[in-house]
């Protein structure tokens, strides 16, 4: 039981930790720095802002 | 020194990309790949992950329908052992979990982290032999569960000969996951990654930590339960929650080819959700033999899930403001807004029952199990069957083959779920107010049920047509894959995607 | 193969949706987006801030207050019992002694002589509106808790409460059970004294002290009887004084009745004042 408990303790300092420093790293590499360009990030030069994919059903559309 | 070793280890990964794929220079993650070589990198491991999840759907909507015949008519297959409903109800909710929730999940997953860190799939290979073997731990597992090795933990029934398969392929999908993640070409993080990321490693530590401490050296007493429940929760909140809602944030503004709303407030949405939902789990002992600063901890927690839940709320509706009439056309938008909707009711139905007053009334009733349903179905389920039309498509690079099985999949689940759910709501509340009445019978209470169940079963057979419908659909367009190239009726594809797919497949 | 439009076959693989449509409507949901160039970073709503901020006060506020101040072995919610409307507070200066004393009971008493204080036939006596209960004083009732009852028990004229059977029922000595302190004995007795329509005043601390002064030597397996209680004066410091003995009306109205005629006259007198 001793090891199991020292390993959930452990775990339990270790993955808020861990968490703290993902939130370090994202704010020293900039993730939170331009939003602007974080919210383009699904589009890219093939398909761009303003292209509607998926139109498939109702046959005549776009 | 750091730099160093950083880059040491990232050439050492690279070299396990394909061919020229990351033949840049100087930039760290290399050169971006193009859409149609993305897709094709996941064609395989994704078609084994989407394909097995439907297969496990299946058997879990039977399993399903037979558990909800057996609560009004007991005579049901009652000659049967091992389809007694504890064995019918836990093989459903385990087959559907493992089997087909979280099998989608990791497809949408992998596909979702390739397009976004613009590089093709690590190790597909490995990841599709991790996958047979997924699907091996489940089958074992179910079956233990129906000849009766059942562990009797909510959540964790799968017998203990089961597990360290899932764990150990589980453990393979996700380093490779990861792996694609650290060689990403496109520096900057979207906030579905930090979404999808969080739940690739949230979910190995839920896992183990309730492994650990309810199977292989079991905590005493209370604590158990508290583990439990912590658990349980958390696969929904801390898994699939997640995934789900990285999906939504990729594939609405993908459809609509609009940004999201407002980045600050997906941001603030994601990292309250980190902050706030692992604490719920205790709202499902509130009434029981627990610290009271456990429950009201976690009471406190459950409604502050309103942050996340409303940020992301408003975020979805403005950034869909003007483009409802889209909804029409896209299935993919369809099952990804219906999702969204169902999102956000099923959070505030779970922040009111969390409330010690309305507990007292809905615990221990139906109302729970329309709210799982809320959650398990509505929302992370139509997300995932909007996830499949658009990278199905993608991955085959076929067209849907028929627009009439499509609406029939939509429409049957969709209204299979409406009928499901608020009726169930309804009843659970009357319920529950009965049961806390200790004028009226038991019998009575069991009595009042019965219609609500029958109504239940009906809902039950409108999801299983949906599934079916899907299911052919899926199957048609794995035919036509295998069939020449031809021009597609209908396109969903831009022209220039598809180009590079004619002229790779034959 | 990655840049489709170098391909020499493009335009021959081209899809009839491409080939339907000229370059405007092509670039049609391009040109409608331009007029919102400021999605993706707009800036957080205050009122959802305000929203957020009411939250965590509520979530701190609710914590504070039913934490069960973040005790181990604290399984309820409301430590003190369900909290009284602040109306009933101001109206009976009592309410929290009754509380405290009502939590007991329920705990302990109310196994045998029910939530309502009815008692059971055969099991234990009624302590609503019993005489027992409604005594001047609390001296009979403070003993019959601390050191417990057993035998015949007459309430109120005709009831008889007798044990069930030969072997009998007997009640042991409470007073571990409630708490093992004159607070707390206090406390019961003047939520039994004052419930279920009994009139009896409020004990307090010192009147069990006091009460109790006279039997501290006693063992509290030492069960009273009927007979012996009758002995101690209901009221004041509670030693056995034979003169005051009766305490009952029945006795009261005996012992006055045994009088000779004038004494009796003078005494009614001088009471009536």
């Amino acid at each position: 039981m001793s090891v199991i408990a020292f390993i959930l303790l452990g775990s339990v300092v270790l993955l808020p930790a861990a968490g703290l420093l993902a939130l370090r790293w994202a704010t020293s590499t900039g993730q939170f720095r331009c939003p602007d360009k974080a919210a383009l990030l699904p589009f890219d030069e093939v398909e761009p802002v303003g292209m509607e994919t998926d139109c498939i059903l109702g046959g005549n559309r776009r | 020194m750091i730099n160093q070793s950083q880059t040491l280890q990232n050439k050492t990964l690279r070299a396990l990309l394909p061919g020229d794929a990351l033949t840049g220079g100087g930039t760290e993650g290399g050169k971006k790949a193009a859409l149609a070589e993305i897709d094709a990198s996941c064609r395989v491991p994704v078609l084994f992950f989407f394909l097995s999840g439907l297969a496990w759907l299946l058997a879990g909507t039977v399993l399903a329908l037979v558990a909800s015949i057996k609560l009004h008519t007991p005579g049901f297959l009652a000659g049967w052992e091992w389809l007694t409903f504890a064995n019918v109800r836990t093989a459903h909710l385990n087959t559907v979990v493992y089997g087909f929730a979280s099998q989608i999940s990791v497809g949408v997953t992998i596909w979702l982290m390739c397009r976004l860190c613009r590089i093709p799939l690590v190790a597909p290979g490995l990841i599709t032999v991790a996958n047979l073997f997924y699907n091996l731990g489940v089958t074992v597992g179910v079956g233990g569960i129906l000849i009766g090795d059942s562990t009797a933990i909510e959540w964790l029934e799968m017998p203990r000969y089961a597990t360290p398969i899932l764990f150990v392929s589980y453990a393979l999908i996700a380093v490779w996951t990861i792996v694609t993640f650290r060689l990403r070409a496109e520096r900057h993080l979207y906030v579905s990654q930090w979404y999808l990321l969080a739940a690739v490693l949230w979910f190995p530590w839920l896992y183990g930590t309730a492994q650990v401490m309810l199977l292989i050296e079991p905590v005493r007493g209370v604590v158990q339960a508290a583990v439990n429940w912590w658990f349980a929760h958390n696969v929904l909140g801390l898994w699939f929650t997640p995934i789900g809602l990285a999906s939504i944030y990729y594939f609405i503004p993908k459809v609509i080819g609009r940004p999201i709303h407002s980045y600050y407030l997906s941001v603030l949405g994601f990292w309250s959700l980190a902050l706030f939902y692992n604490w719920n789990g205790m709202h499902h002992l509130v009434g029981g033999p627990l610290p009271a600063w456990m429950i009201t901890v976690s009471i406190v927690a459950s409604v502050m899930m309103l942050i996340p839940v409303i940020t992301v709320a408003i975020n979805h509706h403005f950034t869909m403001v003007g483009h409802f009439g889209k909804l029409k056309y896209s299935p993919t938008l369809r099952f990804m807004v219906f999702g969204a909707v169902s999102y956000t009711l099923a959070s505030l139905q779970g922040v009111a029952s969390a409330v010690r007053s309305i507990s007292e009334v809905t615990h221990f009733t139906h109302h729970t199990i329309a709210h799982a349903h809320l959650g398990m179905y509505a929302f992370f389920t139509m997300v995932m069957f909007g996830a499949m039309y658009y990278i199905l498509p993608r991955i085959t690079q076929r067209e849907w083959p028929s627009n009439g099985l499509i609406s029939l999949h939509f429409w049957g689940v969709a209204l299979g779920i409406v009928l499901y759910v608020v009726p169930m709501s309804i009843m659970g509340f009357i319920q529950g107010t009965m049961l806390n009445d200790a004028a009226v019978r038991f019998l009575d209470v069991v009595q009042f049920t019965l219609p609500w169940l029958k109504l239940r079963t009906l809902a039950g057979l409108l999801l299983a047509a949906g599934h079916v419908a899907f299911v052919i659909n899926v199957g048609w367009l794995l035919v036509r894959m295998f069939e020449p190239y031809r021009k597609p009726v209908v396109s969903i594809l831009t022209g220039e995607a598809e180009t590079v797919a004619a002229a790779k497949l034959p | 193969m990655s840049n489709p439009q170098e391909s020499p076959n493009a335009s021959s693989s081209r899809l009839d949706r491409g080939e339907n449509h000229d370059v405007t409507e092509l670039h049609a949901a391009v040109l409608r987006e331009k007029p919102d160039p400021v999605e993706g970073f707009e800036p957080v709503n205050l009122w959802v801030v305000a929203g957020i901020a009411g939250l965590l006060f509520w979530g701190g506020s609710y914590l504070t207050q039913y934490s069960g101040r973040f005790e181990a072995m604290e399984f309820s919610e409301f430590p003190h019992g369900k909290p009284v409307p602040v109306a009933a507070v101001a109206a009976d200066p009592l309410a929290a002694v009754k509380r405290e004393g009502m939590i007991a009971y329920n705990a302990v008493c109310a196994l045998c002589h029910g939530e309502d204080g009815a008692g059971k036939a055969g099991v234990a006596p009624t302590l609503a509106g019993s005489d027992w209960v409604n005594a001047d004083g609390p001296n009979r009732l403070l003993r019959i808790v601390r050191h417990g009852l057993k035998g015949t028990v007459k309430v109120n004229k005709d009831v008889t409460w007798n044990p069930a059977n030969d072997a009998g029922i007997v009640m042991g000595s409470q007073w571990d059970a409630i708490g093992g302190t004159n607070e707390k004995l206090a406390a019961v007795l003047t939520y039994i004294r004052s419930s279920w329509g009994n009139t009896g005043a409020a004990v307090t601390p010192q009147m069990v002290a006091d009460g109790l002064a006279p039997v501290k030597d006693r063992s509290a397996d030492a069960n009273w009887t009927q007979e012996e209680l009758l002995q101690v004066p209901a009221s004041g410091a509670g030693a056995p004084a034979a003169a005051a003995a009766a305490a009952t009306p029945d006795q009261l109205k005996a012992q006055l009745q045994a009088l000779p005629a004038e004494q009796r006259q003078a005494l009614l007198k001088e009471l009536s004042k």
